[in-house]
């Protein structure tokens, strides 16, 4: 299977391929101003610490590799102009709904308390913070 | 009974009194119980609530006070909320969690008087186009189970594509329920964002997420549409729709109008086989031979959508899945001797691989000094592919695509998740716009099904199921099954 585009004209001597290359090999390119970007094991580290999520040594190595692949595939974002577009957050261009402020929720405490891990007279225990 | 009916020709026979809705579901039931092992489309099967719901729609229905779905069996993607049974999500994260209340598409069709049969398998937080990432296991196409049904909504389409359910619910953020209907050979609808309420279905990027159903026929999506979608008051970015302007449409809809329908260049460009593209060609002739006239557009940012998606869906994700923390519920890890650590390994063991990945990307996207680069760019592009496919419709009534660029692949045989991410390539724009998409099936190549896509303007669903369900009047492609056990 390969998907390939390429896309001239969009912006002043740019031309952004996009797409699989080859059969089994990938490549997204961008061929516009733009340093293709290294990731280190460092940043993936860093990425954790901001994610609060723990990886193993393997999945960490594996991690890098592929957000690699990722990055310059959303790198080609780059070769579009976008200087006088807005940013588009809902796809109906719709507002907040605002509701009457009533109260509306009973009290389900005991049955959300069902759920966790741990509970005692009602509060979520965790591990200690300060030892 | 026959295991490929459709829900309308269930409808009838409840009617007629064939069978009897308790009778019915059992069917089904004892089809799960004796076949999934084959596909692994099931997560939870709820037999003793589905039996007592069956009893009561007999009532209804000897009554005299049932509507269209009363006594026909559905089950319900493991993303929806059901009070009282459980909801994983496909996730270890989730493996205990039991909501304590029915998302709104459930209830709107517990109202409908619909029984549900189980909650089906699922690429694991709806991130993935194999039903491969669930911590349940792969799920298996009947159509030949060494490979893949598509996903995310991988086991609501094989479930109904092997007859153990006629229809069932799925989720589509960026074509999770149009492309495992088309790699399954059934029908799926992604209705336009907001149509149908996302209160009670388990968030994963919410500027996109859609719910919606799948089926065997297009008149059965149809039925099921009108009883999942409608406003909502639970859910903040629910459509607030006008009944007369809803009521208008449909009725211009219904007057079997000759079409104009699109053919996306951008799309037709890339199916790099030509026996696989062929069976668009045959699927277009078919139309105009209904009377339809087909014309050539261009949606110029196609190539796009993809990398845009990624960055949004994942930025999106990272920060709904926040919520995982290991202490109000779901999964948490033992031991812990910080509270730091037991978020962190709380995470990192309930959480799978991709799930971690697509988190670690939002992150990235998000972070300081990439923010206006990734995020903010994608959602400019986000704006300008919406704007192609307003100005599409200017001209046209509905576009036609491909749904995937292939029909379903071997498991295992794709692990590089770019690559991956390809599998959404022609589903993905209609997700960012927040368009509807119907997924029909229009062929076999290889004797595996193909399905075409029936895109159109916003909240134009009655128009697209009319023109799918013209196609179908036409053709059996939606009434062929694979060898289905008895």
């Amino acid at each position: 299977m390969g998907i390939f585009w390429e896309v001239k004209g969009l912006a002043h001597k740019t031309v952004a391929t996009a797409g699989i290359l080859g059969k089994e090999r990938l490549c997204y390119r961008a061929v516009f101003p733009c340093i293709l970007m290294t990731i280190h094991e460092r940043d993936i580290d860093k990425l954790c610490v901001l994610a609060r999520l723990a990886i193993d040594p393997d999945e960490r190595r594996h991690a890098q590799r592929d957000l690699e692949g990722i990055i310059a595939m959303i790198d080609a974002l780059a070769a579009v102009p976008t200087e006088s577009i807005a940013p588009l957050a809902h796809p109906l261009d719709a507002t907040q709904r605002l509701r009457p402020d009533e109260v509306t929720e009973q009290d389900e405490r005991d049955a959300f308390q069902q759920l966790t891990p741990s509970v005692r007279d009602g509060l979520y225990l965790v591990p200690r913070v300060v030892e | 009974m026959n295991p490929a009916a459709t829900l309308t020709d269930l409808a009838a026979g409840l009617r007629a009194g064939d069978f009897s809705s308790v009778e019915l579901v059992r069917y089904y039931l004892d089809r799960i119980e004796r076949l999934d092992i084959h596909y692994n489309s099931f997560i939870t099967v709820t037999r003793e609530r589905a039996l007592v719901q069956a009893a009561a729609a007999d009532v209804s229905l000897h009554a005299g006070n049932a509507g269209p779905l009363t006594g026909l069996p559905i089950a319900h993607k493991d993303i929806f909320c059901t009070r009282g049974v459980r909801t994983t999500c496909g996730s270890r994260m989730l493996d205990n969690f039991v909501a304590p209340y029915d998302a709104t598409a459930v209830a709107r069709l517990v109202t409908a008087g619909m029984v549900m049969l189980g909650k089906t398998n699922m690429d694991e937080f709806a991130m993935g186009s194999s039903c491969e990432t669930s911590f349940y296991g792969p799920v298996h196409n009947p159509w030949d189970t060494t490979r893949v049904p598509g996903g995310s909504s991988g086991g609501s389409a094989a479930a109904v594509a092997a007859g153990l359910t006629p229809a069932a619910t799925g989720t589509d953020t960026g074509g999770s329920i149009r492309q495992p209907a088309a790699l399954s050979g059934i029908c799926g609808l992604k209705p336009t964002y907001g149509a149908v309420s996302r209160y009670g279905m388990v968030a994963f990027a919410s500027s996109l997420d859609q719910g919606g159903p799948m089926a065997r026929s297009v008149a059965d999506i149809a039925l099921l549409n009108e009883a999942m979608a409608g406003f909502d008051a639970k859910d903040s970015t629910s459509a607030v729709r006008d009944a007369a302007n809803s009521r208008a449409e449909n009725v211009a809809a219904a007057s079997g109008r000759r079409l104009t329908i699109g053919l996306p260049k951008e799309y037709f460009a890339v199916l790099a086989d030509t026996a696989f593209a062929r069976v668009y060609d045959e699927a277009r002739r078919t139309l105009e031979a209904l009377g339809h006239r087909f014309v050539e557009v261009s949606l110029p940012h196609t190539p796009f959508a993809v990398p845009a998606y990624y960055v949004i869906a994942s930025a999106e994700a990272s920060t709904n899945l926040a919520r995982y923390d290991g202490v109000r519920y779901g999964y948490r890890c033992a031991a812990p001797t910080s509270l730091t650590e037991l978020y962190e390994r709380s995470r990192g063991e309930g959480f799978g691989r991709e799930v971690k990945r697509r988190i670690l990307t939002g992150t990235y996207a998000l972070s300081v000094g990439y923010f206006d680069a990734y995020y903010l760019k994608a959602q400019r592009v986000r704006r300008l592919i919406r704007d192609d496919f307003t100005t599409a419709f200017k001209t046209v009534d509905a576009l036609m695509a491909p749904t995937a660029p292939g029909t379903a692949f071997p498991i295992g045989q794709i692990s590089d998740p770019v690559e991956m991410y390809q599998q959404d390539v022609f589903t993905v724009p209609a997700s960012l716009a927040g368009i509807p998409a119907l997924a029909v099936p229009c062929g076999f190549h290889h004797g595996l099904p193909v399905g075409m896509q029936l895109m159109g303007a916003h909240f134009g669903e009655a128009r697209l199921l009319e023109l799918g369900g013209d196609f179908q009047r036409a053709t059996d492609w939606h009434l062929r099954t694979p060898n289905l056990p008895g």
